[in-house]
């Protein structure tokens, strides 16, 4: 009696179940047929010399010479640093002014939903705008040269046109784009700051600087560690501006793992061999991210 | 107990039914619209089904096979298609409407880079004109590493494209069976294109096999804005004009600083080879390869290009600089018709930009001159002008007869619509009379006709710009290289021994 009143709870989870895989079944099979198995088939590519035109029967399996090609070419190479130097750089900037900015307009200031919605308005522009928009503003009649020239600076740099300053370039309008939508979660963080820490610190004789970096900064862990995480991401997936501000030049000055990826496929037929760098890419922030979770332990306070 | 144990578990299973079917009927509505999206986003699942029908309904042989075998065959059937198309008196294509005399209507699809109303559509006028019944349906292109990547793929599935214009890599398609060998057509039909084209046919042949006609011919040359020479005291240049002409001819025209700095000369940034431009009179670009295309070699002109080209940017300032050009995206014709460069050394596409009065007002003449040669090399002397526009027919077409039909009246008559926009036809049967007048027609305050005659009719050997996938790559490479040197990063001597390593490393896979 007892095994056949489990058998048949068994039996009816097991349908729940069915019936729970059903309905996200459209779902599912649209990840499976447009993420997972394309990302599976990459994997596999990435061991061959295919160039996406000829028929798939007549892949030619090369092994790892793709993986370990790349060592050795110096494009990618050049990519592969710019790539570190510009998650680097960008994620640590952006963040760093978005919480100042946050934290000043949500204890000094009126008006915040107006102030949230300017900074937001940043990231909600076309990157495609946004781009030739800077592309604009650092060119020599635009808005930069002519503030330096009036500030007397002569002789300012071609920004996009100069291998020291053209990832700068580009690195200034990533934290430009992204701060906004850091902003607004850290607005969101700092409205879970219960006030009796802030109270109790003000017991204690803080000053404001004590009180922000005491109080606000730990306080906002979690947020700042699930910035950093995705921003690393995104950073590191980095395409539309390089495609339309510099194409990776001048020199290899700016080209990104992404970057290269597309044209190793697209202008140059190396499918395989571009499927290998996206994997090394995703290898990358993979390692990343793992690094990340782990020492989250050590800071996270929750 | 037990009955209610089993209506308690009929009940629950009768109520479960109708939850699975609901279930069913809701991942059904759901997955068929996600269906009909992969279909038309890729733009070729649809059209796949529609090539299998005129497949069918054309009859013509081995094209009866069943959709499925056409699909799981793919190279084969590109190389039937390739190997034996109808000859254009053939009767075959038209099946069914060949018994009531009346041909049958079908649509032809034709892709191309070129502005639709800027030639296509007047020869589509022109054709359907002598052939009402067919339809044909022109494709634009665009010229990027997307647009290619299109075509490619649409060249795979064989789907709504019959014939087309690829906007790069015209040997890469014969190079990755993406195109239909027009060999034998061109024996059958008694074209010799050494003749019709010029022995510059050679370099558009892969495998010693013609895969493409190229319709156009593109003459890179010097535009010269003659109000500005006028103003500098000189004159046009002459046709063997020197290394060190241009020198002092760039610097006597340039004028300004900063923002507000004309200059006298300006080479097409976007090709990524300035530093190789200036010697094109006397060292074209592509001569630095072996023949074979397996290795650059390390020829002295290469640095003494990169070293003119150094000494206008860094000393006379007579050229933009490679920092300015990367940051301010020159574009040729916008140079010179606003004033900012008094020559610009480019290709017969700028005439486009001349002739287009709304988006260019300017009022100076524009005259032409050849590539200035070397007194250090006597007897080298080069033209570049390389042949555009090529034609080819897709190797899975449903109408290989009408394709070619089309394709050897197009390079030939069909062609005469394109003139009048700037491309200059590379069929022979054009004089160079014709074409200038054709071409210079209403605008002759805009275009000097006695430089532009003597210019795109020069009888030097040209230096076709084909390449390979690799070879493209390699040049890029080495040209990433020099662009370094010029931005102060390396000497050029560096510059190239890393440029011409990489790009053989390139060149051999590695």
């Amino acid at each position: 009696m007892l095994k056949s009143v489990a058998k048949k709870a068994k039996w009816a989870r097991a349908r729940r179940q069915l019936t729970a895989y059903t309905f996200i079944m459209p779902n599912l099979a649209g990840v499976l047929l447009f993420t997972l198995i394309p990302v599976a088939f990459s994997l596999v590519i990435s061991f061959s010399s295919w160039d996406y035109v000829t028929p798939i029967s007549e892949i030619r399996f090369t092994g790892l010479a793709n993986y370990a090609k790349m060592w050795g070419d110096q494009w990618f190479l050049a990519s592969l640093r710019n790539n570190l130097l510009y998650a680097f750089t960008t994620v640590p900037a952006a963040m760093a002014l978005a919480l100042a900015f946050a934290y000043i307009v949500d204890r000094f200031c009126r008006g915040k939903p107006v102030i949230r919605l300017l900074l937001y308005s940043t990231n909600i522009v076309s990157s495609v705008v946004a781009a030739y928009a800077w592309q604009m503003m650092l060119s020599q009649k635009g808005l930069v040269h002519s503030m330096l020239r009036a500030a007397g600076v002569t002789g300012a740099p071609h920004f996009l046109g100069d291998t020291r300053w053209a990832i700068w370039a580009l690195i200034a309008l990533a934290v430009w784009s992204n701060l906004g939508y850091i902003f607004v979660l850290y607005m969101a963080g700092l409205q879970n700051v219960p006030a009796d820490i802030y109270d109790a610190c003000l017991v204690d004789g803080c000053n404001e600087l004590a009180r922000f970096f005491r109080v606000t900064v730990p306080m906002l862990a979690p947020t700042t560690f699930f910035i950093f995480i995705t921003q690393v991401i995104f950073s590191f997936r980095v395409f539309t501006p390089v495609q339309l501000l510099t194409q990776g030049g001048p020199g290899t000055s700016t080209s990104m793992l992404a970057y290269y990826a597309y044209i190793s496929a697209f202008r140059y037929y190396e499918m395989g061999y571009s499927a290998a760098i996206t994997w090394v890419l995703f290898i990358v922030i993979f390692a990343f991210t793992l690094a990340q979770w782990k020492l989250q332990d050590r800071w996270a306070l929750y | 107990m037990k009955k209610t144990d089993i209506r308690k578990a009929a009940r629950s299973r009768r109520a479960g039914l109708p939850a699975m079917a609901l279930v069913l009927a809701l991942a059904l509505a759901m997955a068929l619209p996600l269906a009909a999206c992969s279909g038309t986003g890729a733009g070729t699942g649809a059209g796949a089904g529609t090539s299998a029908e005129s497949g069918t309904s054309a009859a013509a042989g081995a094209e009866t096979a069943s959709a499925d075998a056409a699909e799981s065959s793919d190279g084969a059937a590109g190389e039937t298609a390739a190997a034996q198309p109808e000859s254009p008196a053939g009767a075959g294509g038209s099946g069914a409407g060949a018994e009531s005399g009346q041909p049958e209507p079908f649509t032809m699809y034709w892709w191309g880079g070129v502005p639709f109303e800027m030639g296509p559509q007047q020869t589509i006028e022109a054709y359907r004109e002598m052939n009402p019944h067919i339809e044909i349906e022109y494709v634009k292109l665009g010229w990027d590493d997307a647009s290619n990547t299109k075509l490619d793929t649409a060249l795979m599935s064989g789907a709504g494209i019959d014939v087309y214009m690829p906007t790069r890599g015209y040997l890469e398609k014969a190079e990755k069976g993406l195109a239909a060998e027009l060999t034998t057509l061109l024996a059958d039909a008694g074209i010799d294109l050494m003749q019709d084209i010029g022995p510059d046919m050679e370099t558009y042949m892969y495998d010693g096999r013609y895969f493409n006609i190229p319709t156009s011919r593109s003459d890179v040359v010097f535009f010269i804005n003659m109000d500005k020479l006028a103003d500098a005291g000189l004159s046009m240049p002459a046709p063997d004009w020197t290394t060190d002409d241009l020198l002092a001819t760039a610097k006597a025209m340039s004028d300004g600083e900063g923002a507000a700095r004309t200059y006298g000369v300006f080479y097409t940034y976007n090709w990524g080879d300035m530093w190789a431009q200036p010697s094109n009179g006397f060292f074209p670009a592509y001569a630095r390869f072996n023949a074979d295309q397996t290795e650059i070699l390390n020829d002295p002109r290469m640095l003494e290009s990169a070293s003119l080209f150094a000494r206008m940017q860094d000393e006379d300032r007579s050229t933009p600089s490679y920092a300015e050009c990367a940051a301010e995206k020159y574009d040729p014709a916008q140079m010179l018709l606003t004033g900012k460069s008094a020559m610009v050394y480019s290709g017969a596409y700028v005439l486009r930009d001349i002739k287009n009065r709304e988006a260019y007002p300017h009022t100076f003449k524009t005259g032409f001159a050849l590539p200035p040669l070397s007194a250090a090399y006597p007897g080298e002397e080069y033209h570049i002008a390389s042949l555009e526009d090529p034609i080819m027919i897709s190797p899975k077409t449903d109408h290989p007869g009408e394709s070619w039909d089309f394709v050897q009246w197009f390079y030939r008559d069909g062609f005469a619509g394109f003139i009048e926009y700037g491309r200059i036809p590379s069929y022979v049967g054009y004089t160079a009379d014709q074409v200038a007048d054709i071409l210079v027609s209403g605008y002759e305050d805009l275009l000097d006709i006695e430089s532009f005659k003597a210019t795109f009719s020069s009888t030097r050997p040209l230096n076709p710009s084909v390449q390979g996938v690799a070879a493209s790559k390699a040049n890029t490479v080495l040209n990433q290289q020099v662009e370094l040197a010029m931005l102060g990063e390396q000497s050029l001597e560096e510059a190239l021994a890393n440029g011409i390593a990489e790009g053989n490393r390139a060149l051999a896979g590695e």
